[in-house]
């Protein structure tokens, strides 16, 4: 059985050994291994690239408490992304599959159509779901435009989500169950050891403590930041202050506080806050 | 003829698209055939996720054929004619001269010589490719060119040998290799031909039929059903698109352990076929029962013991989830939940859900009081029920269940409704409020969708948000047809200007559309015309009857006992000797007769008619209180003037000489044509 960690490290040499540069996970709150600027901002341009890296990713509206057994507001995404996407590409992700323990011989992958879509990011991919047994166990797109331009070459990205993997490999039924650290007994160490105490903390604070009001300001002042940077080309500081706005718009919204409309307006100003940042980005190169 | 075979090796296609697709390919693919005189006989095609094949045999040469190309008029300036030949490399000995229609030019015969189609087919099939449209494509890697999927191989043979070409455009060059299943044969193989091919994919695990593959699901499922004494419910779509998802069909049944089945029925099945495409089975008296069967792309070792574990461990933390949801809504009374639908924006200018809900709650109130005295299903309680469901109806709104299966809203809504013993009507009518107005079950259920969707329609067009060309978003043109719909299954006599006009009057805000109740009206009716005019009424009638008045049932009812008498042949020469005076008159309206013009005596007995028919009329108006009874009779009158109009027009000439005469003709056609208008047309 591999652990939690077990399955990351083996990700991290399999993708190592492909030719990957593996990075550390981006220092600041995000939604999903997307928004890192390792993927987003990389996927535009002429120059090739390629890294893996895990991302541990912020949804604050999915907090419960710690109490369902499926559901957490914090979880590790493990992203690829190679550009341009490689002829072969579904057969050496299919060999990661192998890499962390799974057996083609019993097991049914099924790669069913889900076009991906952020309309925060104004970004939007072709590809699928990879379910294994049912089990969505990975997101395969093909990057086809980003901050509304258009991508080219193609970035492929590879989203494994961690959790959802770990519990399939170690047949655990319940996420805070997982195995971390592969030591069994008192040496054991839970994903619920690591993880629960955030869980229950995070999900009070981002349905009954967030300060609304200081969120907006926080929201107000980094969209302001981010366009005055974008507009002086400093590409990377002024995504810093998008995927802030961003995660300050998650948590406004876990609250509660937004409206159908207010929601829809706030989603249009980070999309046009990465907007700003993309184009920034492009007249870099 | 020799065999021609070509396999487009695709990552995997959706499975909505595949069915269109390759009918879209073989089109293009025989339609290039004939483009180039290849003959062809026994074409096949087959998709599956990942192949688009194509068959045929062809004639190895293309068939010779002359064409004639057509060059400017002799006449042409020089240079035109010049520019002509030099196009085409000719000179001017080589053309020929051809009239048509009076006008000469200039002709050129070329021959196409006979080729072969090996020579022809690598363009055909680049062609091909390049033109197959999809709804959604994309590129990838480093290549241009878009296709629903990256592809991955072209294996393309004729006559046992490979049509040899490459694809630049995505960096690939034809083979006569090919792959076998994903994972029950990974490997490569090459092939000849047709019956070649579908041996190997046979020995390499590809079912390259999707008919193949339906009949095998089917065939499965059946067994299955016996062995279990259960149904298996198989809808069109699921299995369309099932058998787009596997190249190698196994079919498998789970479990669903007894603790879900409290759950409502459609709280277990939208998470089966929505999220994982499984269907759903029933017991001999039709109960859900605790199967689930899908269909696997992998034939295992252990006989698809894991496959099952990982697809029931999945299913099981939905409904886990489910049924927490389930358990916490019911914790609450389906009422407490107004309090939050004050915090959900129904639309910035129209207030919260909450409010709307007190809008629609005093429209019922008013449509009760309005409508009481003419449609005999309301009584005394109506109110009251009607108040109690829009109360409810929204409720479910802001439960867990819905907030997490949004496509349960109503159904959830009316099983919360029905635990806590509120009337069975009250639930039919939460149950079937997204419903279109010809499934609802109950008129009280079909009052309550009718002031709900007038109090949508209006709302919307006050903010000046009505719909436009293809742009729709509030579904306001359902809720019109709706209406239409409802109130002709049900017979109800409501008067719509007066519900939108109440409507209107109880929105917030002040700057509101002033016109908006006369368009809500125009804008139903322009819905009414589509829908008359596709149950086969004609045009002309519904046109009339429309502007007429804007009573919906009337005009149903009308409608029909017009379309049935008018479709005798009386009827018909009734209308065309109308839309004959009509077309006479054109704008008279003077209706003075005098008789002491009239010389024929087909003029004479047409005067008196209609002298005899504005009795009849108005008698019938006096006698007949049955507004459908009194349409019936007056039709008849009218029809009965059809001998004299017929014989009116053939005998008498209108436009005579004497304009005197003229126009006391015309004056006596006007006031036939008034009659008729008054009754229907």
């Amino acid at each position: 059985m591999k652990s939690f960690q077990d399955i990351i490290f083996a990700l991290h040499k399999y993708w190592g050994d492909y030719g990957c540069a593996v990075l550390q996970p981006y220092d600041m709150e995000v939604g999903a291994g997307t928004f890192s600027p390792h993927t987003f901002l990389r996927a535009l341009g002429p120059d090739s690239w390629q890294a893996a890296y895990v991302q541990p990713s912020r949804r604050p509206a999915d907090g419960r408490y710690g109490e369902n057994p499926n559901r957490v507001q914090k979880h590790h995404q493990f992203q690829v992304v190679i550009k341009p996407s490689p002829e072969d590409i579904q057969n050496i992700y299919l060999k990661s599959l192998e890499v962390v323990g799974i057996d083609y011989k019993l097991h049914d992958i099924r790669f069913v159509e889900d076009d991906w879509e952020s309309p925060t990011l104004g970004a939007a991919g072709l590809g699928w779901e990879v379910w294994c047994d049912g089990m969505e166990i990975t997101q395969f797109t093909y990057f086809q435009q980003v901050g509304g331009i258009s991508c080219n070459p193609v970035m492929v990205e590879l989203t494994y989500g961690l959790e959802r993997l770990a519990m399939f490999l170690q047949s655990v039924d319940n996420v805070y169950d997982l195995n971390w650290n592969g030591k069994e007994g008192a040496e054991k160490i839970s994903y619920g050891d690591v993880c629960m105490q955030q869980e229950v903390e995070f999900s009070k604070y981002s349905f009954e403590c967030a300060d609304v009001e200081q969120l907006n300001q926080h929201f107000i002042d980094a969209e302001k930041e981010c366009q005055k940077l974008a507009s002086q080309n400093l590409a990377l500081p002024a995504y810093d202050q998008c995927m802030k706005a961003s995660h300050l718009f998650n948590l406004m919204d876990a609250r509660g506080s937004l409206s159908v409309a207010e929601r829809v307006d706030r989603i249009a100003r980070v999309r046009a806050l990465a907007k700003a940042c993309c184009e920034a980005q492009v007249r870099h190169e | 003829m020799s065999n021609f075979l070509l396999e487009i090796l695709v990552e995997e296609i959706p499975a909505r698209f595949q069915a269109g697709a390759i009918a879209e390919f073989e089109k293009l693919m025989t339609d290039e055939f004939d483009k180039q005189k290849i003959s062809y006989s026994d074409v096949k095609s087959f998709i599956s996720p990942r192949r688009i094949v194509f068959s045929a045999d062809l004639n190895e040469k293309t068939q010779d054929f002359q064409e004639e190309k057509k060059g400017p008029q002799v006449t042409a300036p020089a240079e035109i004619i010049e520019r002509f030949l030099k196009a085409n490399g000719v000179t001017r000995e080589n053309c020929f001269e051809k009239t048509i229609d009076k006008k000469t030019f200039l002709f050129l015969a070329i021959h196409h010589a006979a080729k072969s189609t090996a020579d022809c087919l690598a363009e055909i099939i680049k062609k091909s490719i390049i033109s197959l449209s999809w709804k959604k494509s994309m590129h990838w890697g480093s290549h241009q060119m878009h296709f629903v999927r990256p592809i991955r191989n072209i294996l393309a043979v004729f006559a046992g040998k490979v049509v040899d070409f490459s694809f630049d455009e995505i960096g690939l060059k034809s083979t006569n290799q090919t792959f076998g299943h994903r994972f029950l044969a990974p490997v490569s193989f090459s092939i000849q031909n047709t019956e070649d091919y579908f041996r190997k994919l046979k020995e390499n695990f590809v079912v390259v039929d999707r008919e193949q593959r339906r009949q095998i699901v089917l065939n499965e499922i059946k067994s299955i059903e016996q062995k279990h004494e259960i149904s298996v419910v198989v809808s069109e779509d699921l299995m369309n698109e099932v058998i787009g998802l596997v190249e190698y069909p196994v079919v498998l049944m789970g479990k669903v352990p007894g603790k879900f089945m409290k759950l409502p029925e459609e709280a277990i099945i939208t998470p089966m076929k929505v999220h994982q495409r499984y269907f759903p089975t029933r017991d001999r008296e039709g109960k859900l029962a605790p199967y689930f069967v899908f269909v696997a792309n992998n034939s295992t070792v252990d006989g698809g013991k894991t496959i099952i574990a990982g697809n029931e461990r999945v299913l099981n933390a939905r409904l886990a989830d489910a049924l927490f949801f389930f358990e916490t809504d019911l914790q609450k009374p389906l009422d407490s939940h107004l309090d939050s639908l004050k915090k959900i924006t129904f639309n910035v200018k129209l207030g919260s859900v909450f409010d709307r809900i007190q809008r629609v709650m005093n429209l019922c109130r008013f449509a009760v009081t309005e409508l009481k005295d003419k449609n005999s299903f309301i009584s005394e309680n109506t109110e009251a029920l009607l108040v109690r469901i829009a109360t409810l109806a929204k409720c479910d709104l802001s439960t867990s269940m819905v907030y997490e299966f949004t496509e349960l809203q109503g159904i959830m809504g009316a099983h919360y409704a029905r635990i806590q013993g509120e009337n069975p009507e009250v639930c039919t009518a939460i149950r079937e409020q997204y419903l279109q107005g010809d499934e609802l079950s109950s008129p009280i259920s079909a009052f309550y969708a009718l002031v709900d969707k007038i109090e949508l329609i209006t709302s919307f067009f006050a903010i000046g948000k009505e719909p436009t060309g293809s742009k729709d978003p509030f579904a306001l043109r359902r809720a019109a047809i709706s209406i239409l719909k409802i109130i002709k299954k049900y017979g109800i006599k409501a008067n719509l200007e007066k519900l939108s006009r109440k409507a209107f009057e109880q929105l917030p805000g002040n700057n509101l559309n002033p016109k908006t109740v006369e368009r809500v009206i125009a804008f139903i009716m322009e819905r009414f015309k589509v829908l008359l005019k596709d149950s086969g009424i004609d045009y002309d009638i519904i046109q009339s009857l429309i502007n007429r008045n804007h009573d919906v049932l009337l005009i149903y009812q009308k409608s029909s006992i017009l379309n049935e008498i008018m479709r005798t042949p009386k009827g018909e020469k009734l209308i065309s000797g109308y839309k004959r005076a009509k077309n006479i008159i054109v704008d008279n309206s003077s209706m003075e007769v005098s008789k002491l013009l009239f010389s024929e005596d087909a003029e004479k007995i047409l005067f008196d008619k209609i002298n005899e028919l504005e009795t009849q009329l108005s008698e019938i108006e006096q006698q007949e209180s049955d507004i459908c009874v009194q349409f019936e009779k007056e039709l008849e009158v009218c029809i009965s003037m059809e001998e004299y109009i017929s014989d009116f027009f053939d005998k008498v000439l209108v436009n005579a000489e004497d304009c005197v005469v003229k126009q006391n003709r015309l004056n006596m056609l006007t006031r036939l044509v008034s009659l008729f208008s008054k009754v229907v047309l």
